[in-house]
């Protein structure tokens, strides 16, 4: 891991220190290279099939958490679940609809398809398919391909995000009336992204090192279920959590969490129902929602960077046998 | 070519003592090879040779284990971002997202070479959409190119940016007898144009005509390098005699083999056969005895300069 943070450093060093080589190209990094590659990426990831099933699944979600199900409820599940005390009826049917689609037993699931698996194609089946050969051959540094394909999931996230958010906030409006807390969006959307990107930087890592799609999809689901099922098993025989908080799936899971109560905070007096200090047991919001935010902002950043230095590491390193 | 283009050496790409090894395993292991500015180079090997491995540590999609590597007179480093600008690169099976037409390749490609000009970009796409005979199919989505149309926009690709130094792995693969001519017409207005091509190749009357000079590769190692006249000369005094008999026997066959200055015999179609020369003499008054001694008779014999499949099947034959 230090070395593979040791060589992005050296490498990005080199590329600011880089000068300006001859007939208007400089030998160090270049935006156009970087962006041609990311486009290159969006124009693949728009023409797979398995992009659109993964897209259209996530819409069809939205549409399930955000119109039909408060047409059927017809008020916020909120309060009797996850915020006790806090009596928001159906204005937040919208973050309800968040909260059901990443909190429940499925969670980490919506981050593993929308971030990890088309992110898997990305790296890893561009090895399988020998697509990377002619990106490699061209006069590019394999910093700009890395970054380029980073890019665009970024932004393929972003947009996918605030699409989902969005749908889910209109339907809700259209079905139970008015939402309320609407300058939480943006901050759903962050949260939301967090956690896909999460998955895709894992994705980045794992292609990276196997070169080949399929493993790195069986890679992703096998952590996802490890971590998922040991920390059931550990939260519900020891009620130690807060560690394991630390690791990427659960983490995608939490930090939407913790974003929602950190800004519920003002409204009262909330409690965490078994999360962090155990089973059953309850604890002031105060002191455990800046734990918690702590752990997951933290927790992500940390994988975030670990993932993607390691993974450029491997994908610099990377050779093209076959 | 330009004039920054030229090397002291006067080679566009050395290769010395190149190794190449997956773990304990050898992928090449004493590769030699000096491709001259503005020749077309042939770049021999059965199967397995290594040719492959040699041209991707060369491109830098595989990293060497020892030797080196210069490409005009420079070891590639890094990235080797400006010295990529001036090598285009066609890989044996070249691969192309699906989705994407075959113009879109082109500026995709182009794009991510850097280049700015979306107008000259076009232009130089269209041009050698032209040159590799895809104009009619730039509209068409790859995924629906045959063999030879992909190895033809391949081959688009890697001249893509007017590269100094064209390496190309098994051009004319998969191509109808029309493309095979194409490409070897394209290569030859390439060099004409001061530039330099590395050629690998089974296709051995091809090589033999289009490269002034070859690099045979055998298990990983250079066998031998030169013009195909040197190499002639060097293993065969440059000569073979293609001999028809009345009837040619196994007796006959390992008799024919015993004559001084024969280093191979190989049977050619029923009853002919050539004979391979290590020394240049005439050797058709000991063929005449021996086919009498035989119960045979020579019908004709004739001294031909040795062809390069000739050179090659004895070059890898004669270590087996």
């Amino acid at each position: 891991m230090e070395r593979a943070a040791s060589a992005l450093v050296s490498d990005c060093i080199r590329i600011v220190k880089a000068s300006p080589g001859p007939a208007g190209h400089t030998s160090g990094i270049s935006l156009t290279r970087t962006w041609a590659v990311a486009r290159y990426e969006l124009t693949w990831d728009l023409s797979k099939k398995r992009t659109f099933i993964i897209l259209a699944l996530f819409l069809f979600t939205a549409f399930v958490y955000g119109y039909l199900l408060p047409a059927i409820v017809g008020e916020s599940i909120v309060t009797g679940t996850l915020l006790q005390g806090v009596s928001v009826g159906s204005g937040l049917w919208w973050v309800d609809a968040h909260n059901v689609a990443f909190n429940t037993f499925m969670s980490g699931l919506f981050p593993l398809f929308i971030g990890g698996f088309i992110a898997a194609d990305t790296i890893g089946s561009e090895f399988d398919s020998n697509t990377i050969v002619p990106q490699l051959s061209q006069p590019v540094r394999r910093l700009e391909v890395y970054a380029g394909k980073l890019v665009e999931k970024i932004l393929l996230l972003l947009v996918v995000s605030t699409v989902f958010t969005l749908l889910v906030v209109a339907g809700s409006e259209v079905s139970v009336g008015a939402q309320s807390h609407l300058e939480m969006i943006p901050l759903v959307v962050l949260a939301e992204f967090g956690a896909f990107l999460e998955y895709t930087a894992l994705a980045f890592f794992v292609g990276s090192l196997v070169r080949s799609g399929t493993t790195t999809l069986g890679i992703l689901i096998t952590v996802f279920i490890v971590i998922l099922g040991s920390v059931l098993v550990v939260s519900l025989n020891t009620g130690e959590q807060e560690y394991m908080f630390l690791l990427p799936t659960v983490n995608a899971d939490y930090l939407l969490k913790s974003v929602f109560y950190y800004i519920f905070q003002p409204f009262g007096v909330m409690v965490l129902q078994g999360y962090a200090l155990g089973a059953g047991t309850t604890s002031p919001v105060a002191v455990m929602v800046i734990s918690a935010l702590e752990y997951a902002v933290v927790g992500l950043l940390a994988n975030l960077l670990a993932a993607l230095a390691a993974g450029y590491y491997f994908f610099r390193k990377a050779e093209v046998k076959s | 070519m330009s004039a920054s283009a030229e090397t002291s050496s006067g080679l566009a790409l050395e290769v010395r003592n190149l190794v190449k090894s997956y773990g304990p395993i050898p992928g090449v292991w004493d590769v030699n090879l000096g491709v001259g500015q503005g020749t077309l180079h042939g770049f021999l090997g059965p199967n397995g040779s290594g040719k492959t491995t040699t041209i991707k540590c060369v491109m830098g999609l595989l990293h060497k284990t020892a030797g080196e590597i210069r490409v005009f007179g420079e070891e590639p480093q890094g990235d080797a971002i400006e010295l990529k600008r001036r090598v285009g690169y066609l890989p044996e099976l070249p691969s192309f997202p699906n989705y994407l037409k075959g113009r879109e390749v082109l500026l995709t490609y182009g794009r991510i070479r850097g280049t700015l000009d979306k107008k000259k970009l076009m232009v130089e796409s269209k041009m050698l959409l032209k040159k590799v005979g895809l104009e009619d199919a730039s509209e068409k989505a790859v995924g629906k190119y045959s063999k030879g149309m992909q190895t033809r926009l391949g081959l688009a690709v890697a001249m893509l940016g007017e590269p100094d130094l064209l390496i190309l792995d098994e051009p004319t693969e998969g191509l109808d007898p029309v493309g095979v001519i194409d490409v070897r017409e394209l290569l030859k207005t390439v060099v004409s144009e001061g530039r330099t091509v590395l050629l690998s190749s089974h296709q051995l009357p091809e090589v033999q005509q289009m490269c002034s000079r070859v690099t045979v590769l055998k298990e990983g190692r250079t066998v031998t390098e030169g013009s195909v006249k040197e190499l002639a000369k060097r293993l065969h005094g440059g000569v073979v005699y293609k001999a028809e008999f009345d009837s040619l026997g196994p007796d006959l066959m390992a008799d024919l083999e015993r004559i001084d200055g024969v280093s191979e015999v190989t049977s050619v179609e029923e009853d002919v056969v050539a004979i391979l020369m290590t020394k240049d003499y005439d050797v058709r008054p000991s063929l005449a005895r021996l086919a009498v001694q035989h119960g045979s008779l020579l019908l004709s014999c004739e001294r031909e300069e040795a062809s390069l499949e000739e050179l090659f099947l004895s070059l890898v034959r004669k270590s087996d």
